[in-house]
């Protein structure tokens, strides 16, 4: 890759990481003073009195509590900028606290302490820092187990929370929250209550038995939340490590892959309409039989680091998403997904895609992320969506030597049988687009909306074919020279699916205007024509049973007015199945695809099956098998290793194990 | 990849009001099948967004818990619709942002629209809704446990009244009108003054019991909802557990959470 694009692509990188701080550290600005979260709302019994503490992420600007009547309410409003906090009701087992109820308004919470019997006992509400602090007089001495009560802990930020000690005779566990000590055989049944009423304010003058201590008068005991509590707030950190070993069915019997990865994505809330997300992610393979020759692939150093033969470490995807309105915007690094169908690619052709493990790998892992804008605008049940793709990026094809090198690609036919020794080939470096180039830069367009039963989409992609064509040249009686070339062409397709019953049909078609292809006319001026290319795919999901799904799907590829012109089949058909099911509670999920292409009778079998120990860890075993002619797509790796090895299944043939373990931080 | 299918439909659980049938049982009470039209006029608001906390145990006593976003949204027959809802999945790591949308037809006949965003296939799917006793993301309830049921699809006799608590219950017994349906019927026991149900038991073809789904109630700006519910399968020992918490009414959810853009943008 030339070293232009290159500085364009650390400049664009380097744009969106400066946004990234700027807009990190302006939001992390514009929390000053930080919005008020409730952590936890807690209610103490002790002889004598009820106490109810509200925990919150930091010190409020001023409480400001008054006692409302009929029925006997204490209201405490808790002033600052606050987070939206859902309205709520926290019931407590208690004689004197029936519940408390909690509502947002612009700029404090209002909590409602709403209170058995008619006569409002005495009472004091004071902040300490972080809590505010009420206390009930109340003469009767609850039972051991409803003295500590949690009525609310947020989920998310428990950690943060300081522990709230529980009355020094309570035998019960403070961290047990009401719901548990509830019965649910038959659960109590709900007695009727009125419909919560919105508080009113005090009346003027009325005096208040209240102590009410803003927080101005008091000392601070609780430092204010850091940057870090902030950061954390908004941030989600996700990822897995997983090993993916793989062993090669047939001699020489070795491991053909070891690969140790390790992905984390972070996703980073700016504000309430703007996410960052970044997805990076490491491998280490001591086996390292998928590459040979990791130099022959154009990366970029800003979105890749290779180190030897066994390492790597990508920026997967880097993308800002904003939403305003309608409109969706997403900026950065990515992947873009069009289509319907499993297990081939038909309209999902916008990212290239990595084939050093030919089409074994998920097609998350092998779409290749691409720099680029999206849009879309949503109108009821339509979409519309534009691309931007200044970034330009090749498929990936699996190295010269290492396993899943393709071994049926086509040359243009020679001019004329030159005389021997055997002609002089040249090959010319690869010719491609220039990234950030306008006029090199890929554009598409899509509509999709939402039917009864039944939804469609329209699609344009005005784009770049993604593997070189070798474009041909006489030097000379004896000399030849190739030079390979990614060529325009405009694709014009859509996607259906129609759901009845237990079923839906999908098909999904592209038809590429001006696609290259290798020819096989010797006569041809650069043994390279242009045709108009058909593909499409018809399939069904069945939902068999409630253990097992089924999905059956026939591809066919036409390339008009190929016949005695180009290289290869003008017509290729393929059919697959699928089947999906699951076991033992949704812990066992054995899976199966078949892939065979007709026109050679070629054959891949992909069957696995997966257990969960847990919600994080899982298991993979499965084998991959080829077979059939070595012309067919899938039968080049069914070759046999010697003429006289007599396989059913192929050499690439591999037994594989993954084990993953995902992680939420 | 995850399958698909399997997390279809996680957390919308209306089990609303299961019909009944008429008949003067019970001299001085209602009868039947009034009592099953109650239940099911009961308010159930304009629209509602919870987190629903599940927990699904097998008979060794082996856990798995899932975390998800609910909204909801009343139709009432506006486009043909019943309802709309959208669930978002926070947790566990592996099926993190995972969406789901029902379009729940008012048709009783009529087969759900249901569409499921898979992270793994970056991927919005529209699946197929036609088997009703698919079970509900691995859960003890299935598809039609969660269906608007209509009163006249079943046959409704109060059988007696119980006292629990001072509270008194009528106890329901709902047979379907339809042959070979899933269930051969079911005994509810309903509250008299709230039409709650705390107690569903559910009884299969053979007309053995075959799970008993208990309900705690809360009282939210004036609703009854779901606070925390158990279904036990009696025949398999397997469990779920949903709680539920921040649970709010009457948001005035746009039209637009329920559509593709929120299931590839995952929760609003």
């Amino acid at each position: 890759m030339s070293s232009t694009p290159t500085r364009r692509k650390a400049w664009i990188f380097s744009l969106i990481a400066l946004l990234w701080i700027g807009v990190g550290t302006s939001s992390a600005q514009a929390v000053s003073p930080p919005v008020l979260r409730l952590h936890k709302v807690h209610l103490t019994a002790d002889g004598g009195q009820r106490q109810v503490v509200l925990q919150f992420s930091h010190a409020p600007s001023a409480i400001h509590a008054f006692p409302l009547s009929t029925p006997t309410r204490l209201v405490i409003d808790v002033i600052g900028p606050v987070l939206p906090h859902p309205s709520a009701a926290y019931p407590a087992k208690d004689t004197l606290l029936r519940r408390v109820r909690v509502g947002a308004h612009p700029q404090h919470l209002r909590f409602v302490l709403d209170l058995k019997g008619e006569k409002l006992p005495a009472f004091s509400v004071e902040q300490q820092g972080s809590r505010v602090r009420a206390v009930l007089q109340a003469p009767d001495r609850p039972a051991p187990e409803l003295r500590a009560q949690i009525l609310f802990e947020s989920p998310e930020v428990s950690s943060f929370v300081q522990s709230i000690p529980a009355p020094s005779d309570s035998g019960s566990d403070p961290s047990r929250s009401a719901q548990e000590v509830t019965t649910t055989q038959l659960p109590p049944a709900p007695k009727p209550e009125a419909a919560p009423a919105t508080p009113r304010s005090t009346p003027a003058g009325r005096p208040s038995p209240a102590r009410v201590t803003p927080a101005a008068r008091r000392p601070e005991r609780e430092p204010q939340p850091g940057l870090f509590q902030t950061l954390r707030d908004r941030l989600d950190v996700t990822g897995y490590v997983k090993n993916e070993t793989a062993l090669r069915l047939h001699s020489p019997h070795q491991l053909s892959k070891s690969q140790n990865w390790l992905q984390a994505e972070i996703e980073f809330e700016l504000t309430d309409w703007a996410e960052l997300t970044i997805l990076g992610r490491s491998m280490f393979d001591p086996v390292n039989h998928l590459e040979t020759d990791i130099e022959d692939f154009h990366a970029s150093p800003v979105d890749r680091l290779e180190g030897g033969d066994s390492f790597q470490a990508e920026l997967r995807e880097l993308y800002l998403d904003v939403l305003y309105e309608d409109f969706d915007i997403r900026l950065g690094r990515q992947q873009i997904v069009w289509g319907e169908s499993i297990g081939l690619r038909i309209l999902d052709v916008i990212n290239p895609q990595d084939f050093r493990e030919f089409i074994l790998n998920d097609f998350i892992d092998a779409r290749i992320p691409l720099w680029g804008l999206r849009v879309d605008y949503t109108l009821s049940d339509w979409t519309f969506e534009g691309l931007w793709l200044p970034d330009f990026e090749a498929n990936r094809p699996a190295d010269q030597g290492s396993e899943f090198q393709f071994r049926n690609l086509p040359l243009p036919a020679l001019p004329f049988q030159p005389p021997p020794p055997f002609p002089s080939v040249q090959v010319g470096s690869i010719r491609q687009p220039e990234d950030w180039r306008l006029s090199d830069s890929e554009v598409g367009f899509r509509v999709t909306r939402f039917l009864r039963n039944m939804d469609l989409s329209l699609n344009y992609l005005y784009s770049w074919s993604d593997f070189p064509v070798p474009f041909r040249r006489v030097l000379g009686p004896n000399t030849f020279r190739f030079d390979p070339r990614h060529e325009r062409f405009h694709l014009i397709g859509g996607s259906f699916n129609y759901a009845f019953d237990v079923f839906v049909i999908r098909g999904e078609g592209g038809l590429r205007l001006g696609e290259h292809f290798v020819s096989g006319d010797p006569r041809d001026r650069d043994g390279v024509r242009q045709r108009e290319f058909l593909s499409y795919v018809l399939g069904v999901d069945w939902t068999v049973h409630d253990n097992l799904m089924a999905n059956v799907q026939f591809f066919q590829n036409v390339i008009f007015n190929a016949p005695g012109a180009l290289v290869g089949e003008s017509v290729e058909n393929a059919v697959s199945l699928f089947l999906l099911s699951d076991f033992i509670n949704e812990t066992l999920h054995p899976q199966l695809l078949v892939l065979y292409g007709i026109n050679f009778g070629d054959l891949l079998v992909r069957s696995q099956v997966r257990y969960d120990f847990s919600d994080y860890l899982s298991a993979t075993i499965g084998v991959d098998l080829f077979t059939g002619s070595r012309s067919g797509f899938f039968g080049q790796f069914a070759a046999p290793v010697r003429d006289h090895d007599r396989y059913w299944t192929g050499r690439n043939s591999r037994l594989f194990l993954e084990v993953k373990h995902s992680f939420a931080l | 990849m995850k399958t698909i299918g399997l997390w279809i439909g996680f957390g919308l659980f209306v089990l609303s009001a299961t019909p009944l049938a008429s008949a003067q049982e019970i001299p001085g009470e209602p009868s039947g099948r009034e009592i099953a039209v109650m239940v099911d006029e009961r308010e159930d608001g304009d629209d509602q967004i919870s987190e629903v906390f599940w927990t699904l145990t097998n008979s060794r006593g082996k856990t798995r818990k899932r975390h998800t976003l609910r909204y909801w949204k009343d139709y009432e027959g506006e486009e043909g619709l019943s309802s709309k809802s959208f669930i978002y999945f926070e947790s566990p790591p592996d099926v993190k942002d995972t969406t789901f949308l029902n379009w729940s037809q008012e048709d009783a006949e009529a087969d759900d629209d249901q569409w499921i965003y898979l992270p793994a296939l970056r991927k919005v799917r529209r699946i197929a809704s036609g088997d009703k006793e698919n079970s509900f993301m691995g859960s003890d309830m299935i598809y039609d446990d969660m269906a608007d049921r209509e009163v006249e699809e079943d046959t409704h006799k109060l059988l007696r009244v119980e006292q629990n608590n001072g509270t008194k219950l009528y106890v329901l017994e709902s047979t379907p009108v339809k042959e070979n349906y899933i269930y051969s019927k079911k005994l509810r026991w309903i509250n008299a003054e709230t039409l709650t149900e705390p107690r569903i038991e559910f009884y299969d073809r053979k007309g053995r019991l075959l799970k008993i789904l208990t309900t705690e109630w809360e009282e939210i700006d004036g609703i009854w909802n779901w606070k925390r519910t158990v279904v036990e399968n009696q025949l398999t020992g397997h469990k779920t557990e949903l709680d539920f918490s921040n649970v709010r009414f009457n948001q005035g959810l746009k039209e637009s959470i329920f559509t593709e853009r929120s299931l590839r943008k995952g929760a609003p």
